[in-house]
């Protein structure tokens, strides 16, 4: 409530807040990567126009590990802390992540099928991504069906937490399971004879994978910033009926 | 009442009040069950709680049990934090709820000796007997729960209730589903535990007399606070129905 | 620690005394496996020459989907009868808690598995005693109910509670699962111990670690 007022009365509003300019931020350099994916860098020899998924591809994928990751951090972290903060953060961080998981797997599958002639793959990586994606379905689902209040927060950063030990745990029980590799090593300045070219596919790569943590980490201040909204409005409710019921 | 020691020797150091309660509020999302509770109940006081349905008893007395945690504000049960030690205020609180916490397929000595378990007892089948002849129960020891009337099954809750010898009682309208009987031999036993002190209750009722009869103390429960509280010996339970009904629009 | 072993005891002694009375769970578990195991008989029709390639899997999701069913009953069966409270009071441990639903659900999935197995060699011709498939069933077994118990304790609290296990526990317990099913698949192609030993030991750390954390967790999905 504190906080609240607090920022009630701070009336003086800028004309762009740091939200927004994170996401100006944001949306030009995604477009900038784009422009750089789709006519600057040069057509690799091998695989082709569908190549150029891979500067999506891959700084998508890293990204949705990285917010995988953060969630079960913020999982524990609220356990421990037991602050709505951090509840709100690992809400953001599910609904994120499987966005940016379901970016992950199709542009994936896009590339996949014309490379390996196949849209899916069930090597370690591949594997799983789509198992993080069943729990942060999971999680998603389990927010939704469990009662108002803290019991749903708490079980679900206990989900978070597990979910994030068993990880690795599947990595490894898929590769020790089948001998398929992710290609990582498709395309990559090693292969190409040009070191020019090379160059060029490693700024693209670099530009967009900082683009695409912009853009996700943007999405996330934003989710984080309405799930407390939401956490306000819920105090304000209270704090109304509070007033309404001690009047006689 | 004054002649009786209202403090167990071990319990003297563990601060003045039995039960406390500041500020307390509960709130699920976005509904506030209560708004705001301050209590304090010396040791060996019989609290009486009156309130309509919805009031917020059931939350408070899960939250003094430990069994809810408060959104906000301090409680303190034999002067212990329960959300710093839950343990410790569950080892000397004893809690009647709405459900009787029996298995049904078990029988009533199997039922109770779980619970004796559970409680850590030391001599277990002497603490069963004693609760249950102390609620006229010692002849249903091998009676599946399942078959036992409702009222009956209330009374092996609060046998239940009673094993581990608690200095505090947690009641949620135990009177629900019991026979005047055992009403009266609820009272007798209530409040006298094997040592010689008395026993610290807390009791939501929807039973005025009854509630007035055996209490020290009466509050009134409306929208989530303690609307009146009043010694029981001062008032009449006229007074106490009239300001229920001005509190809160219900009749008792 | 007679803080935590007789607690503990008291819990897994009353689960077994009211399975003992009323034979709910292994009996459903049992028919529940065998259905699942006549199922996939029609569905993959295995040739007699497949059929050392089919059975790992078949056995697997039998006693993985039969024992999920078990793990569900064990807190439904005490939301039901209202009894959730009378665990919550006690003083004892939450982690004695947990190791009592776990052992009581992890003995009613071996009873199941003991049950379904000779009845699956015989439709299906394969050997009766095979040492490193009853290991690896234990060991898959004890992660599996590690992790259910938890996620059972968790779904009981939620709308569609039925539904909602499978969806927790399935994902989290993939290693477990891929390792059962490669073990099996080991066995029963004749392969000695060497052969398994990265997974027995993959299922082993996931054991230890889960049993560890899960016990430790355990306690805020109780609390209400």
């Amino acid at each position: 409530m504190a906080r609240l007022t607090t920022s009630l009365q701070q009336k003086r509003l800028p004309l762009v807040t740091r939200r927004e300019l994170l996401l100006l931020l944001s949306a030009s350099s995604v477009m900038a990567s784009l422009v750089l994916i789709f006519f600057w860098v040069p057509t690799e020899i091998n695989q082709g126009v569908v190549q150029r998924i891979m500067y999506l591809h891959v700084p998508v994928a890293l990204a949705s590990l990285a917010i995988f990751g953060l969630l079960f951090v913020t999982s524990a972290v609220y356990l421990w802390k037991r602050s709505q903060r951090w509840d709100a953060l690992s809400y953001a961080a599910a609904e994120v992540g499987v966005l940016a998981l379901t970016l992950t797997i199709v542009t994936g599958a896009i590339w996949a099928k014309p490379t390996w002639n196949a849209w899916w793959t069930w090597e370690p990586m591949l594997t799983t991504l789509l198992i993080l994606w069943l729990m942060g379905v999971a999680y998603l689902a389990l927010r939704a069906y469990s009662p108002p209040g803290e019991r749903g927060a708490r079980s679900a950063a206990v989900l978070g937490v597990l979910a994030g030990l068993t990880a690795p745990f599947v990595y490894f029980s898929v590769e020790l399971w089948g001998n398929l590799s992710h290609p990582e090593k498709v395309i990559g300045p090693g292969r190409s004879a040009d070191s020019e070219i090379g160059a060029s596919i490693g700024l693209t790569l670099m530009v967009s994978m900082l683009s695409f943590a912009l853009f996700f980490a943007a999405l996330m201040v934003h989710r984080y910033k309405l799930r407390r909204s939401e956490d306000d409005v819920d105090a304000l409710h209270l704090f109304n009926m509070q007033r309404r019921g001690s009047r006689p | 009442m004054a002649a009786v020691t209202l403090l167990k020797p071990e319990t003297q150091d563990k601060g003045q009040l039995a039960v406390l309660a500041r500020d307390v509020r509960k709130s699920f999302g976005r509904v506030a069950a209560l708004r705001g509770i301050d209590l304090e109940v010396p040791w060996g006081q019989f609290l009486t709680i009156l309130g309509a349905n919805g009031s917020g008893k059931t939350t408070l007395l899960r939250i003094l049990a430990t069994l809810a945690r408060p959104t906000s504000g301090e409680i303190r049960v034999a002067g212990i934090d329960p959300l710093r030690n839950a343990p410790a205020v569950r080892r000397i609180i004893g809690v009647v709820t709405h459900q009787p916490l029996l298995y049904g397929d078990l029988t009533v000595g199997e039922n109770l000796a779980f619970y004796a378990r559970m409680y850590d007892l030391k001599r277990p089948h002497e603490k069963i007997a004693q609760c249950l002849a102390a609620l006229g129960m010692e002849r249903r020891l091998e009676v599946k729960a399942r078959t036992l009337s409702h009222g009956m099954q209330k009374r092996v809750s609060i046998a239940r209730a009673l094993l581990h010898d608690p200095i505090i009682l947690l009641m949620d309208e135990p009177e629900s589903g019991l026979d005047s009987e055992a009403v009266e031999m609820l009272e007798h036993t209530l409040r006298s535990p094997s040592s010689d002190s008395l026993r610290t209750v807390v009791m939501t009722t929807h039973n005025l007399e009854r509630g007035l009869a055996v209490g020290d103390q009466v509050a009134i429960l409306a929208d989530g606070r303690i609307a009146y509280l009043e010694q029981c010996a001062g008032v009449t339970v006229a007074e106490v129905r009239s300001t229920y009904m001005a509190l809160t629009g219900s009749t008792l | 620690m007679s803080g935590f072993f007789r607690p503990m005891a008291a819990i897994l002694w009353k689960d077994l005394l009211l399975e003992l009375r009323t034979r709910d769970v292994v009996a459903s578990l049992f028919i529940f496996a065998l259905l699942v195991v006549v199922i996939f008989n029609f569905a993959l029709d295995p040739a007699p020459e497949l059929v050392a390639v089919t059975a790992p899997g078949i056995v697997w999701v039998a006693f993985a989907f039969s024992g999920m069913l078990g793990l569900n009953r064990g807190f439904v069966m005490e939301k039901e009868q209202g009894t959730m409270d009378g665990l919550l009071l006690s003083p004892a441990g939450r982690e004695a808690i947990y190791v009592g639903k776990l052992l009581a659900s992890f003995l009613f999935m071996v009873l199941m598995e003991i049950m379904i197995y000779p009845v699956f060699a015989a439709l299906f011709n394969l050997p009766f005693f095979l040492p490193s498939f009853i290991a690896i069933s234990l060991a898959s077994t004890l992660g599996f109910a590690a992790v259910g118990t938890v996620f059972s304790a968790t779904a009981v609290n939620t709308r569609s509670r039925d539904i909602m296990l499978p969806l927790l526990l399935m994902p989290v317990t993939v290693p477990v699962f891929l390792g059962a099913v490669k073990v099996t698949g080991n066995a029963l192609a004749g392969e000695g111990w060497a052969a398994s030993a990265s997974w027995f030991q993959l299922v082993a750390i996931f054991d230890i670690l889960f049993l560890v954390v899960a016990a430790f967790l355990f306690e805020y999905v109780l609390e209400e």
